[in-house]
This record gives C-alpha cells, structure tokens and sequence, in this order.
C-alpha cells in the first residue's frame, strides 16, 4: 500500500538552488537564442558589413589617388588660385560695393513683381467666376447683362495691369543679369575646376553609398536583405505557378560593379559582366541569379544551404560550366550564344552523332537518321570489309562516328547476313541497270593522275579526306563527320563507285552526298583515282556460304533489332521500329535512385560521374544479369564534356514565355535550318555564323576558296538565293571548286533561305527595285566611275560575256548577275565599306574619298549612283528598260 | 458496488490531502522552467526535418503513414486491409470501452499500485506497449524502402530485394484443393479459438481462483477471454510469418486471415 498522507519535511524543503540553476540556464539560454538568430544564422549581416567595408576603403583610396594626382596638376592649382582671387576681389572694393547695391536693387524688383503677378493672378481668378455666372445666368434662362458688365469692367483692369507687370518683370530680370555678369567669372572657374575633378567626386558618392549619414555621425549601412521575386517564373510539382524568390546578392553585393574583378568571393564580378548582365540580356537586379545558376536562392542562412548544395535540394548550384546548361531554359537558339560554347558543341554533337536515333528527346524528334541507307548494301560494299566494319568500325576508321557494339565475329556475320538478304532485290536490280562503261581501265595511270587532280580542284576535300589524318570537317573534337577515303578501295568497287558520284541519288534518294555535275569521263577519273586507295582484302571462301545460312540471316536479325541498328540506319521493313534508348526529355533532373549505377563501387554516386562514365564506356554498369546495348562512341573527355552539360539542360523545367529569350518563328527557322545545313555540311566549304570553311585550309590564297556566307540573308535576294540552292550557277566561273547540286527539295530550299534571312534579321525579305525613278545624271555618273579613270571596276568584276582585264587571282563576281542576286540595300552598305561587311574581302574600300568632281563630290550620292547602275546592268540597257 | 463501499469504510481514516501550494504549484514550475529549457535547447540545436517539395509523380519510397498510425501500418504487413484496418481497430476500440464493465478489481483508486493489480497491467502493458508502441517503433525505424526490414545500421537501399516465398498455411500442410484449404483454414482458426480459451479458462482458475471466477460471471470472463485471445493471435500470426513464411491461415473467397 502506497504511502499517503501529509508530510512536513516536504512543505519546508528549499527548492531555491534548483530554481535559481534553472532561470540561470534560462538567461543563458535566451541569449543564446538571440545570439543564434542574429549571427550564427545570419552569416550575409557579416558579409554585407565586410562588403561596405571594403567597398568604403577602395572609393577612400581611388579618393586619395585622384586627389594627390589633382593637387600635383599645375592647371588645377592655376584654377583654384584663380578662384581665390576673384572671391578675395568680390569681397571688398569697388565690386563689391556694386553687388551690394544690386542685391539691395533686385530684392524690390522681386517685391514689385510679385505683387503685380498677384493682382493679376487675382484679377483672372475673378473673371473665371463672372464667366462662370454669365454662363450660369444663360442657362437658366436670366438676364445676363449685368454679369457681361462685370466681365469687361475686369477685362478692361487687367489690360490696364498687364503692361505694368510686364515691364516689372523686365526690371528684374535686367538685375539678375547683371548680378550675373559680376559673378561670372567665379562660375566660370567653378565650373572648370568640376571638370577637373568630376573623376575624383565620384568617389565621395562611391563612399556616400557605403554609409548611413544620421547628422554628424556616419556609419556604415545596416544589412538587409536584398531579394528579387520572378512572379511565375516556376511551377511546382502540382504544375501551379510559383514565384522564384532569390536572395544571392545579399552575399554577392558586387556582382554587377566593375572593379571588384580581384577580390575573393562572395564580393567578386561577375565575368562578362559588360554582355551577361547588361539591361537587355540578364539585369541581375530584375532577374537575379538563380534561373541560370540555380541553388536554393531563398535561403540566406550559410552558403551551403543557399547554394543547394544539401541533402533534399534538388537544383544544387551550377558550378564551372555547367552553369551552361541553363542557357537552354530560355534560349531556343543556343547555338548563336556566344557564351555557351560547350552547350552549343552538345548540341551538335547530340544533333549529328546520332543519338536520337536511339534516344528521344524533346526538340530532337526530327532529327534525321545520320547514318546510310542499307537498302542496297549489297551492291554498294565488299562483304569482307562489311564483317569487319560491323564488328569494329573504329579498327577500319578510328575517328568514324559508327559506334562500336563489340560484337563478336559471328555476331557480325550474323548481322552482314541479314543485311545482305534484305537487300538482294533491290541491290542486285540496280546494279543490273547500272554496268560499268567499257571503256573503264582500272589502274591506267593518266586517268588515276586526272582524277586525283579532279578531286583536289572540285571540292570534295570539304567533305572527305583523302589520306591518314586528312581531315576538313570535325564533330567534336576528332569525329570525323564524312567518310575519310584513304581505304575506299576495300569497300566498294568501281561499278559502284562510278554510277555514285555521277548521281548519289539514284543509289540512295535520302543520301546527303551531293552531285557534283560530273561528265561521263571525270567520274571515271575520279573512279579510278578512288580505286587506287585500298584493295579488298582477300575474302574468306567460306563467308559467301556463311551470308547464305538462313540461321545467320533470322539470328543477324534480331541482332539488328536488339541493338537498333534502324536508328541511325535506313533498313528494309524496320522503318516504323521505335528507338530503343530511354527517354532523354527530362534526363537532367533525374534523381540518384533513378540512375543505375550496377555494382560499381569505384564511380562516385553523383549525376555528373553517372553520366560521364556512361558517355566513356557506355556499359559500364551492365551486370551479370543486367545487359547494357549502348554502343562505345569512342568520345574525347571535351566531347564528353559539352554532352553532359547539354544532358544536365535537359531539364522539368518550363520557363514562361515572358522570361525567355527569342522563340519566335524566326528563332525556330533558324535552328532549323541551321540543322539542315549541317545535315548537308555547307560549312566544310563555306564560313557561316563565323564557323566552318574547314576547306580553307588547302588554299593559300583566300580567294581561290569557297566563299563566306555570313550575312548571306542580307547580301541576296530570296528568290535567288532559293534558285540557286535548287540549281547552282557558276558565279565565279574562275574557280575550279564546284557548288555542287544537293537536290533540295522545295522545303529544305525555303528552310535554307530562311536560315540565312533569320540569321541576317532580315524582316522583309523582297525589295521592289523601280528603276525607272533612277535618275539619268546618275547613270552618267556612275558610268565616269566604274571607269578605268577612277574606280576601275571591270578590272576584276566580270561583266556577262566579258572577262575581267586583270589576272585571274582577282577576277570577281559577274556584276550583271547583280540585278536577280544582290539585295539593292546591302549594295549599298557593301560600297560604303566592304571590310566591314566581309572582313578580309579584296575588294577595295573607295568611300569616304570620291572624286571632287563628280556629283558634287558627295559620296552618298556617288554610292548611290554605283548601286544604281550595277543594278541596271544586268539588263538589256538602260533604253530597253525603261521602255518596259 | 455495495462491497467496495463496505471495504472502503473498513479502512483506517487518514488524512490523504496536502496543499497545491507549496507543494504542487512550486514543483510545476519547476517542471516548465526545466521543460522550457529543453525545448530552447532542441530547437537551437536541431532543426526542423525538411525533405524534398512534395511530388505527385514521385511516390516517396517508403511511404509512411504519421507516426501514430504505423502500428496499424505495420500489421498490414500481417494480415487483409479489411482485417487489420477495420476489425482489429474496432476491436481495440470496443476492448477499451469495456475495460470498466470487464474489471472489478475496485485496487489503485486514487494512488499508484502494482502489486494489486498486477495481471490487469500486465495485460495491458503487453497490448499498448510490446504490441502496440513497438510495432510503431517497428514502422518508424525499421522498415525501409519497399517496407523491408532494416536494422537501424543498415543503408536504407531502395533497390533491396526480398525472396517472395510465403504461402498458405494450407498449403504448408499439404492442401491443395481450394475447398478442402478453406475447410482445413477454418478448422485452425476455430481450433486457436477454442484451445485458447480453455487455456484462458484453466490459467484464471489457476491464478485466481474459483471465488474470482465466480464473482466474475461468464459474460465478463467470455468477453475478456476473447479479446484477449484475439490479442495473442496477432503475435503468432506475426510469428507464424516471420519463422514459417506463412502468408494466411484460412483463406475463403470473401476474407483471408
């Protein structure tokens, strides 16, 4: 039984020791917890008062230096001696005396008016209220007579003031203006000795902004919080719209001042500041930082936590470049940007590797397959070589961009087999159509010596290369984009080879080569040239048997399938096969558990060496029971590099319109377009966005190559431009390389065209020329300058039918194509200054500097008048049109 | 009633009052000073458990109930929704509710006992906190992702995988025809119910005594025997899962047990 009752020891017992312990902790406590929410927690208070400390101490210094570079000036000293002699002279003296009197003047002058100004002010605001009864009185039917009384009596003093008021006015302002005078000598100086020291002032304000003035005492400013709120900007989980608050430039105070490029972080500059963070690209003070660098932009209570970088924050900060990646929430165009060099590399590489063979992804859908059909494999390749190639390509080519599925020998018999079988049909039919000229000599010395010099002058080097390590244009860092032809004669053979190049399409309608115009005879040179790089090797008698087992062909094709060949290849009865690889749309936020990591324990478990070490060895995380079919691209670490940040992009992210950059149709033209002509690779040849022309490189004399197209969409007429792409002309008839015809279709045409019109802004694309409102005297003009006497134009330029006089090093576009080619305005501006226009370009700057005599000497007119007439050459004469 | 009024009247008349103040008001203070400094101290120091933003399409993995109802989560592990979220949880219910009809031990009014009233405590010491509290200590602690068990060392490892072999029991003992396993089901569960509460009936007799039973009455000892009964099966079907794989017991077309 439980002790109960009532206790006197209990009731007398002191818990005072134990009460005071307890308030003492308490104490302790509270002002522990006021310590903690004040500093420990607030770690940006420290950072913004060091912050206001340094920038007070840097604005104190440039102070310094400016002012002892002021005091060290004579022409400063000169001024400020100045300045103290004539203030000493107004101080006493005759001047003096002077100003005292006026001043005395100008206050009664100022008395006077403003008394005047008041009747009269007074005088109208009665007269509103007579017309107001007048008014009133009408209205309501009363006689009016009386308040018309008042009004003409109040007209009348007021006409009787005004002139008084006019003339008080006048008084005063005499005053002041010579008050003016007398003073004007020390304004003058003042004004001067500003000038001179306005470099060292503005860093009084620099230290005024770095510190709270309260009367007599100064201090340094109290930190706050400096927040930007992007209403919208995100949506959450449940797709509603959430502001993105961010908090970075409570720490990162400097982030858009110049002159902080050298201290340590969080005070420093942002690079690029002058283009990133300009007004009309990202203002740090509206957009903030997060959208592009991510982290937790709310936090403030420690760096780790606003930078993200904690357990359960999904978007850590982007650090290095990867912050690259970020460029693509807002940006359609990324390829144009010029600080996303790695993105943009990732994307080419993404776009012309032949990934979304394999992979979807979002903005990728239509991509077209990189690799060649196989429809008519069989009639096209050794069967040999095919075995080999299909095992390993990177041990035929090394820099291929074929991957290698490392496969085993009869795996690629296997898959040859089946190859072979699908395209017996049409392979055999065509190459019954297609027999070999007879007159074909396989090894004849002086054909194989034309064909090689055909080859070298043509242009086929902006696609292919020739020989070990020959290379023009390169995916990546190595790839190469178009078969190196150095051991083409163990693949293919001259039947093929010959009906090829005279017309690619006939093989194969989708193929990309293009023809170029070959005769009957320079495909057979250049047949027989090819056919000196590499034999075919010795084949196997047993192969020909093997390629007929009907086992090899069923096993080849569920090969062919399990490893999704039809992703990059064209393959008879495989076109409606959907990609084998995962999805890629929202592969950047992908979460840890969502990547496989297999049994590796030797890859650290973050996003970025997942993705890396799967780019490297791209089965690396296959286990015993788990296969891995990606096949080994064979990547450089920079490839690898650019993809991942262009994988990281790949994000659930939806940017709303009003953040984001240019998506308009012209933006999707030109990414677009910019797609196909890599498909067709015009920059092996050609420069355009201030990238490619990779044939360059064999041309000593710049002139002797390809054309730039920068600005192209400026420089020609849409219609033209169009023309041309469907069916090339020589416009430089003196250059052996060919513009080879591709064989757009009228879709791909008008996307080129409008590629090159996006890229040039050009808005309005056709331009009505009236020839008939140019003037004759310009014509007359422009005749005396194209002339051997000034200009000299035809010395280079051809003109129709006619050649240019000077060497053919120098010749010049035809100018009576100019009519149908150049845009009227650009001719202009091209006339104006051709070294802007095309840096490098040969053609002579004539302007400012036209000849005196011709126009008035006016080059605007004369510029004109040029335009004009090259415009009308092309044409009949000038006669003919005009009576059209 | 009249009995307890009569004992109640035998007892010696003390005086069992004391002051709230001093001696209850200046020991709650105490407690609050010490309860507050507590609090202060927990929250300067550890601070609130934050996970990721709440994701529709990404189920959370394990996905937990709050913490007062992982007891019921954890016997879904054990047995159908229908029994272990609604029969089981009225039972408590009803169980409690009864408690003041079922006991008439008039001991502890007023002032703490043990010792007379030990198997009442017992009792529910083993319902509430080896049953109940450490099933939840189970759900919070241990169970992982997947709702395998973890031991508290062990990486939570969202790609365990558990070997699925459990059965029927049944089918343990070598039933296979449908009807001839329910039968077989029905005649275990029926069977646990009957030995059961003859071994509940020979256990009070042992402990205490015919007197007891008899002031009792049968209602009460039937109803006490069944929930406690009831009770007990939870273990051994626990048990009978963890040490045989047994999945259900008795099987039917419209409940399993």
């Amino acid at each position: 039984m439980a002790v109960r009752g009532f206790d006197e020891a209990e009731e007398k017992k002191s818990y005072g020791s134990v009460f005071l312990l307890g308030s003492v902790l308490l104490v302790v406590l509270t002002l522990w917890a006021f310590w903690d929410d004040n500093f420990t927690r607030r770690p940006w208070k420290q950072f913004q008062a060091e912050f206001y400390r340094l920038d007070y101490r840097k604005a104190e210094q440039a102070y310094e230096e400016e002012d002892k570079k002021l005091r060290a000036d004579p022409a400063y000293q000169e001024l400020v001696k100045k300045l103290a002699e004539e203030r000493a002279s107004l101080r006493g003296g005759e001047l003096a005396k002077k100003l005292k009197v006026l001043r005395r003047d100008e206050t009664k002058a100022d008395v006077r008016f403003t008394e005047l100004d008041q009747e009269v002010k007074f005088i109208k605001s009665e007269l509103e209220e007579a017309w107001y009864e007048y008014d009133h009185a009408v209205q309501q039917g009363r006689g009016a007579k009386p308040y018309e009384d008042r009004i003409r009596e109040l007209e009348r003093e007021k006409a009787g003031l005004d002139p008084q008021l006019e003339k008080a006015r006048q008084e005063r302002e005499q005053i002041k203006e010579e008050i003016k005078k007398v003073n004007s000598g020390i304004k003058d100086l003042e004004t001067q000795i500003a000038k001179l020291t306005a470099e060292r002032d503005k860093w009084v304000k620099a230290m005024e902004n770095a510190t709270l003035n309260a009367g007599p005492i100064s201090f340094y400013k109290i930190p706050k919080i400096h927040q930007v709120v992007l209403e919208e900007f995100d949506r959450n989980n449940f797709d509603q719209p959430v502001a993105r608050v961010d908090r970075c430039q409570t720490c990162h105070m400097a982030i858009n001042r110049a002159g902080f490029e050298n201290e340590p972080q969080p005070f420093r500059t942002h690079p690029r500041r002058e283009v990133l963070l300009a007004d009309n690209a990202h203002p740090p003070d509206k957009v903030g930082c997060a959208p592009c660098h991510e982290g937790q932009g709310a936090a403030v209570n420690s760096a780790r936590q606003a930078h993200g970088e904690i357990p359960y924050w999904e978007h850590p900060l982007l650090r290095g470049a990867k912050v690259q990646s970020s460029c693509a929430s807002c940006h359609l165009d990324v390829q144009r940007l010029e600080d996303a060099p790695l993105l943009a590399e990732g994307q080419r590489i993404f776009e012309q590797m032949g990934c979304t063979g394999c992979h979807l992804a979002q903005g990728y859908e239509d991509v077209p397959k990189v690799g060649p059909s196989l429809r008519r494999i069989r009639a096209k390749v050794d069967p040999g070589w095919m075995v080999r190639w299909i095992q390993n390509p990177h041990s035929v080519r090394p820099r291929t961009r074929m991957p290698n599925f490392s496969l085993k020998e009869d795996e690629a018999v296997a898959i040859a087999s089946f190859l072979w079988s699908i395209s017996k049909e049409e392979g055999e039919k065509w190459l019954q159509e297609q027999p070999l000229p007879a007159s074909f000599r396989e090894g004849d010395k002086s054909l194989v010596a034309k064909g090689k010099d055909l080859v070298e002058s043509i242009g086929c080097k902006g696609c292919h290369g020739f020989a070990e390590g020959e290379v023009s244009t390169v995916l990546g860092k190595e790839k190469e984009l178009i078969p190196n032809l150095k051991n083409i004669g163990e693949k293919v053979g001259p039947r093929w080879t010959y009906h090829w190049l005279k017309n690619p399409r006939s093989f194969s309608p989708e193929t990309r080569m293009p023809s170029l115009r070959l005769a009957d005879d320079e495909a057979m040179t250049v047949t027989a040239y090819l056919m000196t790089l590499g034999k075919p090797a010795d084949e196997k008698p047993s192969l020909e048997k093997q390629l007929q087992d009907a086992k090899n062909i069923k096993r080849g094709e569920s090969l062919v399938r399990k490893y999704g060949c039809f992703g990059c290849h064209d393959i008879p009865g495989m076109e409606k096969e959907s990609r084998i690889g995962v999805e890629l749309t929202t592969f950047g936020s992908k979460t840890l558990e969502e990547l496989f990591f297999g049994n590796r324990t030797d890859i650290p478990i973050t996003w970025d060496d997942w993705t890396t070490n799967k780019l490297k060895e791209p089965r690396i995380y296959a286990t015993p029971r788990v296969e891995q079919v990606m096949p080994h691209f064979n990547l450089t670490d920079d490839d690898i590099k650019a993809l991942r940040i262009l994988l990281a992009g790949f994000r659930e992210r939806k940017v709303p319109s009003r953040y984001r950059a240019d998506q308009s149709q012209r933006a999707v033209q030109v990414v677009e377009g910019r797609r196909l002509m890599h498909q067709y690779n015009c920059i092996g040849c050609h420069e355009i966005e201030k990238r490619g022309g990779f044939i360059g490189k064999y041309y000593e004399n710049p002139a002797l190559a390809p054309p730039p197209l920068n600005g192209e969409g400026e420089k020609v007429q849409s219609g033209w431009l169009f023309g041309f792409l469907k069916r090339p002309i020589p416009i430089r008839p003196w250059l052996n390389l060919r513009m080879p015809t591709f064989g757009f279709t009228d879709e791909e045409a008008n996307r080129l065209v409008a590629y090159f019109n996006g890229l040039s802004k050009v808005e309005i694309p056709y331009a009505y020329f009236d020839e008939r409102k140019v003037p004759k005297e310009h014509l007359d003009a422009a005749r005396i300058l194209v002339s051997k006497d000034f200009f000299n134009c035809f010395s280079c330029h051809q003109q129709g039918e006619r050649k240019p006089e000077g060497p053919p090093e120098g010749w010049a576009p035809d100018l009576n194509l100019a009519k149908d080619r150049l845009n009227p305005e650009w001719i202009i501006k091209w006339l104006q200054d051709p070294q802007k226009v095309q840096p490098g370009t040969k053609m002579p700057s004539f302007y400012p500097g036209g000849p005196d005599n011709i126009l008035g000497g006016k080059d605007d007119k004369q510029i004109e008048a040029l335009r004009n007439y090259i415009v009308m050459l092309g044409r009949k004469g000038p006669a003919a049109a005009a009576s059209r | 009633m009249a009995g307890i009024a009569q004992e109640k009247r035998k007892s010696p008349v003390v005086d069992d009052k004391v002051h709230t103040w001093p001696h209850l008001v200046r020991v709650e203070f105490l407690v609050g000073i010490f309860v507050m400094l507590v609090l202060i101290l927990w929250s300067l120091l550890v601070d609130a458990p934050l996970e990721e933003p709440a994701n529709p399409t990404r189920t959370p993995n394990p996905s937990k109930a709050p913490w007062y109802f992982l007891g019921l989560q954890e016997m879904l592990v054990y047995f159908d929704p229908w029994h272990a979220g609604v029969v089981l949880p009225s039972l408590i219910i009803v169980g409690l509710m009864m408690i003041p009809f079922i006991d008439i031990n008039p001991k502890g009014n007023g002032y703490y006992t043990f010792k007379e009233r030990k198997y009442e405590i017992l009792t529910f010491f083993f319902g509430f906190h080896v049953l109940w509290v450490s099933m939840i200590i189970i759900g919070t602690f241990f169970r992982g992702p997947g709702w395998n068990l973890f031991w508290p060392w062990q990486h939570w490892d969202p790609h365990k995988v558990v070997a699925l072999t459990n059965v029927d029991l049944p089918y343990v003992l070598g039933f296979r025809d449908y009807f001839w396993s329910s039968v077989c089901g029905g005649v275990v569960v029926f069977g646990y119910f009957v030995v059961s509460l003859a071994a509940f009936y020979l256990w009070i007799l042992r402990v205490k005594g015919k007197d007891f039973l008899e002031r009792w009455g049968m209602v009460r000892f039937l109803i006490t025997a069944l929930l406690f009964v009831t009770m007990l099966s939870l273990p051994a079907k626990m048990f009978l899962r963890l040490a045989f794989n047994v999945k259900y017991v008795w099987v039917t077309p419209w409940f399993n047990i």
